[in-house]
């Protein structure tokens, strides 16, 4: 196999193209399928078409979780970070995903329990009941529409990725080029329009289990292929201390220094914070059926955070491997990394298998996300500001028209834009979306903070976040946005511009509550009892009216 | 909320326990901050840095503190019936001599796990 050397000579890879388009298919119509599997009697409602009939039990949840947390941007991003930079660009995103399961464990049962009681579908609908600020809860809506966007156009990225390696999508003309992405986009629109998040449900079972096999079998078996680990890590420490990262000027990382503790702490503890903060990370939570599933899942889920690591590691055994991801059009590409390792390594059908795993790892989350944002659309800007009295059936049927228009966007966004554009969007929705933290973390447990100084913390950390992003120059190109990291204030080391910007958000929000409760300006109405923080399935639900369409009597 | 006796905000939980599940929590959160305790290459296992095998290590570790959490918090803050109302939960006294109707389907605390 390593006769062919990189795709653009090898052209296309027959076999690896046809197991690829083979198991699209059968996930194309596992997805039409899923609209029949635990049917309920009508679609039409969010509870049903948006959240999978809130019904999902641990092994589902946790496939969906598994799924939708580990995109298939991060399965080709971690690696090739790991290859172009290192240990800090790279391997946070282990202890990102370590750490992020005691957190949640921590708060999102109670947001499960207020979210059941009170048929809350969307973080923001849970900020608006509990503040009783409509503003409020269109500042949360708002960023998390904004920072999924660039977050489901990425995994087209992925997809992208895997086309490019196979010899697919380097045509000259428009057709020959989009087309197969293209095709993959309409089909999972559509899936996702008839059967909503049942879909990505089902279709996780086949993608983790792909991603699975994929991993497992590819870090027993291409670290003997290029000499062992000793000689992969001893590769690696090689190139990453004799080479700098262009964009930075710094020296890449094998092992973070001193000066590099306070960055890789900060960027694991930023995005393990912002994770559940994203609404695709709640619509997954929100469709389990009990209180603790997702705390029962918080210690099932590491086994994910555990093949990230094997994942981040194979960046490693590229560079071992002498690996030259070099792009359709003669770049190097640091994206295709991870797909050429396994194009150059693996037999052709193990490759495809390989590159169906990111593929199907692409649609997943970007199902979710989509049906998230359009969940987040329909209900915190359509029905909160457009038509107050929609009913369920009109909510419903504007999420699944939302949910089309959402990926036609990413789809143009991909396809006429630079790819960086997406990337640095990206980078500015991790930031934004952790400015979200405090109203709804900080709510689930009081309401010492004051709604307006909520908002005004809110503001800060966004606008210090994005003008902090900005200011990261990159050193070679002189373009804005170069990375995550910068310079914190007091501490004076590098770190997470999120946290810094979390942290501003949160002082600016206690000062604020301090003042307006000096002033006596008015407080929100609560429409939460404390009572609804511990509600488990089977509790009697707040809104007795809108009861499913499948039940006939309230589930009380 | 709880006016009575017998009816309670929250359910009834022991809080030694709840600390004990918050501890257990807390450990691989400051574990891994210390990035300095963990930052170098040797002593290498297989081959693999000590800064790599290490973190690999907290995988497994987290996950049996978090499912440990998660026993502790069950038995902590077992699950009592609410009120038909739903604004408040009666303890098992309460629930066991009123014959709360409507609410009376008890789920099991795991009523997720098969």
């Amino acid at each position: 196999m390593s006769a062919l050397a990189t795709a653009n000579e090898a052209g296309v890879n027959g076999v690896a193209l046809a197991v690829l388009i083979f198991f699209f298919v059968v996930v194309a119509m596992a997805g039409f399928w899923a609209a029949r599997w635990r049917r309920p009697t009508s679609m039409e409602s969010l509870d049903e078409w948006g959240l999978g009939g809130r019904s999902f039990g641990t092994w589902i949840t946790w496939f969906l979780l598994g799924g939708d947390l580990y995109t298939a941007y991060t399965f080709v991003a971690v690696p090739a970070a790991m290859w172009a930079f290192g240990a800090v660009n790279g391997f946070f995103a282990v202890p990102y995903t370590i750490i992020l399961y005691p957190i949640i464990f921590i708060f999102m049962s109670r947001l499960w329990s207020v979210s059941h009681r009170h048929g809350y579908v969307t973080p923001a609908d849970f900020v608006e009941g509990r503040s009783g600020s409509r503003g409020l809860s269109l500042a949360v809506a708002v960023t998390g529409f904004l920072a999924t966007m660039p977050y489901i156009a990425l995994q087209l990225v992925g997809i992208q990725a895997v086309l490019e390696v196979v010899g697919v999508g380097g045509g000259g003309n428009w057709v020959a080029k989009d087309l197969p992405l293209f095709i993959a986009f309409l089909v999972l629109a559509l899936y996702t329009y008839t059967s909503g998040l049942r879909a990505p449900a089902i279709i996780a079972f086949v993608k983790d289990i792909l991603i699975y096999i994929v991993i497992i079998v590819a870090v027993i078996y291409l670290p003997s292929k290029v000499g062992g680990w000793g000689h992969v890590f001893d590769a690696a420490e090689n190139k990453m201390t004799t080479t700098t990262n262009a964009a930075t000027g710094k020296p890449n990382v094998f092992i973070p220094g001193p000066g590099a503790y306070w960055a890789y702490a900060t960027l694991a503890l930023g995005s393990a914070m912002a994770l559940f903060m994203y609404p695709h990370s709640i619509t997954a939570t929100l469709s389990a059926k009990s209180r603790n599933t997702i705390r029962k899942n918080a210690s099932i889920l590491p086994a994910y955070s555990f093949l990230l690591g094997l994942l981040a590691l194979l960046g490693w055994v590229a560079i071992a491997a002498g690996t030259k991801p070099v792009g359709l059009d003669g770049k190097v590409n640091g994206q295709l990394v991870i797909p050429q390792l396994f194009e150059d390594m693996f037999p052709s059908w193990f490759a495809g298998v390989a590159f169906a795993a990111i593929a199907i790892g692409a649609l997943v989350p970007a199902a979710i996300m989509s049906i998230a944002a359009a969940n987040t659309f329909t209900r915190n800007i359509y029905k909160a500001w457009i038509k107050p009295d929609a009913t369920t059936k009109q909510e419903a049927q504007v999420s699944k028209i939302t949910s089309l228009v959402v990926k036609a966007f990413a789809l143009i966004f991909v396809l006429t834009l630079d790819k960086s554009n997406a990337i640095n969007f990206q980078l500015l929705g991790g930031i934004w979306i952790l400015q979200t933290f405090p109203a709804l973390v900080f709510y689930l447990y009081t309401r010492w903070f004051h709604r307006w100084a909520l908002l005004a913390g809110w503001a800060v950390g966004m606008v210090y976040g994005t003008v902090a992003a900005y200011n990261v120059t990159n050193q070679a190109t002189g373009a804005p946005f170069a990375g995550s990291v910068a310079n914190m204030p007091v501490i004076g080391q590098l770190g997470y511009i999120a946290v810094t910007a979390f942290a501003f958000n949160v002082v600016a929000a206690a000062v604020l509550t301090l003042v307006l409760r000096a002033v006596k300006a008015p407080e929100g109405t609560d429409s939460t009892v404390p009572a609804d923080y511990f509600a488990d399935a089977g509790d009697p639900r707040v809104q007795k009216l809108e009861v499913g369409p499948h039940e006939t009597t309230p589930s009380a | 909320m709880s006016t009575t006796p017998h009816r309670h905000s929250a359910p009834p939980a022991n809080k030694g326990l709840l600390a004990v599940a918050g501890v257990l929590l807390a450990l691989p959160i400051i574990a891994l901050l210390l990035v300095g305790t963990y930052a170098k290459d040797e002593p290498r296992l297989g081959g693999f840095p000590f800064f790599i095998w290490y973190q690999f290590l907290w995988v497994a570790i987290t996950s049996v503190l978090t499912y440990t959490a998660y026993r502790i918090v069950l038995k902590a803050r077992p699950h009592v019936p609410m009120t038909p109302e739903g604004d408040a939960f009666l303890d098992r006294d309460a629930a066991g001599t009123t014959g709360t109707t409507g609410t009376g389907d008890d789920v099991a605390p795991e009523g997720d796990a098969r």
